[in-house]
């Protein structure tokens, strides 16, 4: 790969989105930065980070956007969505209307992004006394929407990388076994793979 | 019934705002007591038959009192196409689709331009701060003297220009034209320079292409000499000393490589996608073209060398890759059409803002790229360089939602007005095409709708207005407020506007604006007569926490107890303010918790009908309108709404409810359907006013509110206190008061004295006196007008030729005595008409017709005034305050015959330019000064000016750059001298560099930031310099 002059193998556009406070721009900072400030700071608008992580063996450079959650700044358009292959819905396990209102992004997500987006549920300041929103609940919802589901902090740094790689990574196999489709409709050849686990994919190189 | 003990529990809305209200009774006295009863006279005044014989002499006395003129335009005329801000003035201009140019200063400062033409304007530019450049879009350049503030001349270029390019301290514009030819003109001579450059990408680069005409020509932010010039193909810089090419950029892509566009059909071909726009770096050293395909391409300046080119998410475009990776850059679809390289007050900070519009659904964008401080030039390679350009600090995107094509991208500097005008911004002006201007915010990209910060008639645009208003307010009250809170952050701050004489009244014009983006401002319609302005300013959207429906539809102001109610035009929700000293003041530690509970806010979260919202209020204003509750009925958009003095609210909706909501709790006290009340079948109530008399022969007077409805019908209701201390309403009749037509406007006067029997705090007090007062409400339809008799009969109406738009009791100076107010009825009509009737017997006094249009889109706004004022629309970004009365005193207030504001400031400084870095002409670069750009632009017999501006611009100039806070002007420091020995080559280079230091700045001031992490390699720099130093004086 050296040979084109670029140091990644391919792009991932991942999107945050969850209301306001919930700490989606805190899980990125944590993630990207291996940092972590308690105060409160609206993010306007949507901010853009990269990383680039190691994902099967390749190397995956991550545009990570986090959005808005504010209502009056949440201005974000179907055009953000579009192109989105991983889209991270994020609530706060201290406040219960944060999780009553994922099944809404849930919504907005199905209307405005990519068929074939990748979306994981997340539920943040697991480290929180004052948790009202439960594991088993968070699993439930997950289990209704039909989305991976992880508990998180950005505070003690718990499962952060694991939200972003666990998503990289079904993006990844979502790829790699679209590849093998393509292949297998072009050539028309008898490939008999159905699964698209990881071990699967990374046997198909091309 | 009223009883003076339940009375004197009501609280009286002013003591909450102390400092205001002293002043508010008196003045409500002084014009009440000096109420002349036209009636007293008379012994028999209650007989319809002696007003005849009153009113016929009336006639011809008190015609003479009126008399139309305009007092006062506000806004633009027109759509705004083109903007331009100057520095050393601190002047805005705007031009709009009618052909005006408005120079904007302080406060009210608004000198219109305008010559006769229609045609748009396309450029706007500032020369030396006394000239203003405006070329329009059939390309003739006007030149205008901000000093005199004539046209001094008007040019026409031999073809089509494409591009312009001038600098607040050079006589010259620099002119691209659509042949591909650059012509300059001498502004301050009115001469074009005999040196024209040809086009260079046909003559030496690609002569079998199309000819390309200038795409963009950028000065050389460090060197006068230099032109950094593109073409559709190639970017070059230009010596103007030498007359040539000193470096050629072309940004060739090999196959396969993406380049911004990873679908391009021919990407197995070479291909050069078209320039369309490049920047030098602040520091001179290296450039950025940008692509149609939006690759952003870097360069160093000196070398011409690719540094890197990237998009606006992926980075090394312009290298080969193999196809499948291809497929991954084709999400994103937005075009880039426009960026700024701004930095800050230290111009090695930089940031790209960068606007991107997408093609596939209109999405517009803003995307802020911050780079952050520049590497030092000489020690960096260009794979740190590189990195620099492609790891910024931090990337933003902010989105414009719901907005028309952007057409420009303004920062407003703060620190020179150089860079491009982009030197340390705060404030980025957006022009859209619908004419609105919105204010990003930097660096946080967020939106301000704060409308202080620009000139007055600049809030017409910032959004469009949805809804105006105009009121009459107590003057007392008024003036003390708006010198407390005289507006002193403007942004523009130069020119200083002429003197009005003020007028004399008891009740001034506040003017209310509702804006798309939720705010509402509050005003002086006529404020070119105060020495202190004030624009109250409260926004909707921050209340309901919300991005739409937030645009203003009806709206309220209780003059006397200073409380506000908005109204959101589509969402139906209320909100209501009040004047007063924000209890949630805290400038500096707003809690976290505080801030995530106000950020999660959400109405439809909330059933009550009424939501407090106190602890919504701004954080950093002291004193204001300040958010008190919503109101949110549901029950469909807003159709009537009045604040009454009383603290009672009432509220009308499209679906036929009425509400009434007393501020004292707040508590609605009634909800009712007006299908359970009207007589004929009214849908909607369409007007509302309280007021305090007595209902037909009750002996005393009540509370009454009056609803006007869509059929002419009225309904009296009676707000009477309970045991409690509360109210209670109790409806007590519909009556048919006027022909099928909905009510725009009821007032009520008492029979005796002709005073308005608006309800206010005073007169309610009075209630526990038990004192009847008999009266008369006027109705206004669009079609007719009634007088009546509450609980008895019409008393007499009137039939207009045109319909109605507005009306008021009218209480004017009267002949015979200058101080005594008399009361008249005044009706404006649609065609522009006006007609003053007296009272009560409704017999015309004058008919006149207004010295202005009434536009048939606005005829809602249009606003007739107790003090004989009108306002109206005249279009969507301009409003115009007349008034009916003639006052001898007032004789040359009108607009037209005003002395001009005054703009241009000889004593203001046009800074000094910022000089190429030393470094830089130590490595060759020949120096150029204007002294010199002039001879060679303007030929050694340059002739004198012909404008005596030219002698008093001269005088403005920084010749001598000075050691100074901006940073730019530092003494070059060489930071060699605190680091280790030097070689042989060295000493000639030290020689040079002492002279050098005395007479020429550095721009490198970073130098020493650098200096410790300098090692050998900028000794061996060093001395490469050394080399070129001696070639370079050689060569000068």
């Amino acid at each position: 790969m050296s040979g084109n002059g670029k140091n990644y193998d391919s792009i991932m556009k991942i999107l945050l989105i969850g209301d306001s406070g919930v700490g989606k721009s805190c899980l990125l900072v944590r993630f990207v930065e291996d940092k972590f400030s308690p105060s409160f700071i609206t993010t306007i608008g949507i901010d853009f980070k990269i990383k680039t992580v190691d994902i099967n063996g390749k190397k995956v450079k991550l545009q990570l956007w986090d959005t808005a959650g504010q209502e009056r700044f949440r201005t974000i358009t179907t055009a953000y969505y579009r192109g989105a292959m991983g889209i991270i819905l994020v609530y706060d396990v201290t406040d219960e209307r944060t999780f009553t209102n994922i099944k809404q992004w849930f919504k907005t997500v199905n209307d405005h992004a990519n068929d074939d987006a990748q979306l994981l549920l997340v539920g943040n300041k697991s480290d929180m006394d004052t948790r009202l929103v439960t594991y088993e609940q968070g699993e439930a919802l997950a289990k209704e929407l039909g989305l991976p589901f992880v508990e998180s902090s950005a505070k003690d740094d718990q499962n952060v990388n694991e939200i972003f790689f666990t998503l990289a990574r079904l993006i990844q196999d979502k790829i790699d076994s679209n590849k093998l489709s393509d292949a297998k409709n072009t050539n028309d050849g008898n490939v008999n793979i159905k699964s698209s686990s990881s071990s699967m994919s990374k046997a198909n190189c091309c | 019934m009223f009883k003076g003990n339940r009375l004197k529990g009501v609280s009286n809305p002013f003591k909450s705002s102390s400092s205001t209200s002293p002043a508010t009774s008196p003045v409500l006295k002084s014009s009440e007591s000096k109420l002349h009863n036209p009636f007293k006279s008379s012994p028999a005044s209650r007989q319809d038959s002696t007003f005849k014989a009153v009113s016929q002499t009336f006639k011809s006395a008190d015609s003479k009192l009126f008399d139309p003129r305009d007092i006062q335009i506000n806004g633009v005329n027109g759509r705004i196409v083109c903007s331009a801000f100057d520095f050393s003035q601190s002047l805005l201009a705007v031009a709009t689709d009618t052909g005006d140019i408005h120079v904007f200063g302080q406060k009210q400062t608004d000198v219109v331009f305008n010559f006769g033409s229609k045609i748009p304007i396309s450029h706007l530019k500032f020369v030396k701060g006394i000239y203003l450049v405006a070329i329009d879009s059939k390309d003739s350049i006007m030149i205008i003297s901000l000093y005199s503030k004539t046209l001094l001349t008007t040019v026409f270029p031999p073809s089509k220009i494409t591009c312009v390019e001038c600098d607040p301290s050079l006589d010259w514009i620099i002119l691209g034209l659509q042949s591909g030819t650059i012509v300059i003109y001498d502004v301050d001579r009115d001469v074009m320079s005999d040196i024209s450059i040809e086009n260079l990408q046909k003559s030496y680069y690609f002569p079998k292409e199309r000819l390309s005409p200038v795409i963009s020509i950028n000065w050389n932010p460090r060197d006068v000499g230099t032109l950094l010039i593109s073409y559709g193909h190639v970017t070059v810089t230009y010596s103007l000393l030498d007359m040539e090419v000193v470096k050629d950029f072309i940004y060739k892509l090999p196959p396969y490589a993406p380049g911004g566009d990873a679908s391009a059909r021919d990407i197995d071909r070479e291909r050069i996608p078209r320039v369309m726009q490049s920047l030098y770096h602040p520091n001179s050293l290296h450039i950025l073209t940008v692509h149609e395909d939006n690759s952003l391409v870097f360069w160093d300046a000196n070398t011409g060398k690719l540094i890197g080119a990237r998009t606006l998410f992926d980075t090394d475009v312009n290298l080969p890759q193999n196809d499948a990776e291809l497929m991954n850059f084709a999400s994103d679809t937005s075009n880039i059409t426009n960026v700024s390289w701004i930095c800050q007050n230290n111009a090695e900070h930089t940031a790209l803002i960068i606007a991107t519009r997408s093609e596939r659904d209109n999405t517009q964008g803003l995307t802020i790229i911050e780079l952050g401080g520049t590497p030092l030039y000489s020690i960096t390679s260009y794979d740190q360089m590189k990195k620099y350009y492609f790891n910024p600090k931090q990337q933003k995107i902010s989105l414009l939602v719901d907005k028309s094509k952007l057409l420009k991208v303004m920062p407003i500097p703060k620190a020179s007005p150089y860079f491009g005008g982009c030197h340390d911004p705060t404030f980025i002006l957006l022009l859209f095409e619908s004419g609105e201007l919105e204010t990003m915010l930097y660096p946080s990209a967020s939106f301000t709708s704060k409308s202080s910060l620009f000139p007055p008639c600049l809030s017409w645009a910032t959004p469009l207005v949805s809804n105006s208003m105009a009121l009459s307010v107590p003057s007392k009250l008024w003036l003390g407020m708006m010198s407390a809170a005289a507006v002193k952050e403007g942004i523009v701050k130069g020119g200083s506007p002429a003197k009005k004489p003020m007028r004399t009244q008891t009740t001034r014009s506040a003017l209310l604006t509702g804006h798309s983006n939720g705010s509402v401002r509050i005003c002086d319609a006529s404020s070119k007569e105060l020495d202190d302005n004030a624009m109250f300013e409260i926004n909707i959207g921050r209340i309901l926490n919300r991005a739409y429906n937030i645009s203003i539809g009806e709206m309220s102001l209780a003059p006397e107890t200073l409380e506000l109610a908005v109204a959101s035009e589509l969402g139906g929700e209320v909100v209501l303010f009040k004047f007063e000293v924000n209890k949630f003041y805290n400038d500096k530690n707003v809690t976290d918790n505080l801030n995530l509970k106000l950020s999660r806010f959400s109405i439809n979260d909330i059933n009550d009908t009424i939501i407090d919202v106190r602890d919504r209020a701004p954080h950093n204003v002291k004193q204001g309108f300040m958010p008190n509750c919503i109101v949110n009925a549901k029950q469909g958009t807003v159709t009537a709404l009045k604040n009454s003095n009383i603290g009672f609210v009432g509220i009308a909706y499209s679906t036929g409810t009425v509400l009434l909501l007393d501020r004292r709790g707040p508590a609605v006290i009634y909800m009712e359907n007006l299908r359970n009340i009207s007589r004929i079948r009214s849908l909607q109530v369409t007007s509302i006013e309280f007021s305090i008399m007595e209902y037909g022969e009750d002996g005393y007077s009540s509370i009454l509110m009056l609803c006007g409805t869509d059929v002419g019908e009225l309904l009296i209701y009676k707000i009477l206190p309970e045991r409690n201390g509360r109210f209670c309403v109790e409806f007590i009749e519909a009556t048919r008061t006027n022909n099928d037509s909905p009510i725009i406007k009821i007032e009520a006067f008492a029979k005796e004295s002709g005073y308005s029997c608006e309800a206010n705090i005073l007169k309610m007090q009075e209630l526990s006196k038990g004192i009847p007062i008999p009266g008369y409400v006027i109705t206004t339809a669009r079609n007719d007008v009634r007088l009546t008799k509450l609980g008895r009969s019409k008393v007499s109406h009137k039939t207009f030729k045109y319909p109605a738009v507005a009306s008021s009791l009218m209480y004017i100076p009267g002949s015979s005595e200058r101080k005594t107010l008399m009361p008249y009825f005044g009706v404006l009509l649609s065609n522009g008409g006006v007609k003053v009737y007296s009272i009560p017997d409704v017999r015309e006094v004058k008919a006149m017709q207004l010295p202005t249009q009434i536009h048939s889109k606005y005829i809602r706004e249009s606003s007739f005034l107790k003090n004989g004022d009108i306002y109206t629309r005249t279009n969507t970004f301009k409003s115009i305050l007349l008034s009916v009365v003639n006052d001898a005193t007032n004789v040359g207030s009108n607009p037209r015959d005003q002395t001009p504001d005054t703009l241009y400031n000889p004593n203001l400084k046009i800074p000094y330019r910022p000089q190429v870095n030393s470094l830089q002409w130590a490595r060759g670069t020949v120096y150029c000064t204007p002294a010199q750009l002039d001879m060679i632009l303007g030929g050694e017999r340059r002739a004198e000016s012909k404008y005596k501006e030219s002698l008093i611009a001269r005088g403005t100039l920084t010749l001598k750059p000075k050691g100074d806070k901006n940073g730019i002007e530092e003494p070059y420091k060489k930071p060699i001298r605190h680091t280790s020995p030097r070689t042989g080559a060295y000493g000639v280079f030290k020689n040079v560099s002492r002279t050098v230091e005395t007479t020429w700045d550095s721009l490198e001031t970073q130098m020493n930031d650098y200096a410790t992490a300098m090692g050998q390699s900028m000794n061996d720099m060093m001395e490469e310099t050394g080399k070129d130093i001696v070639k370079g004086s050689l060569g000068i």
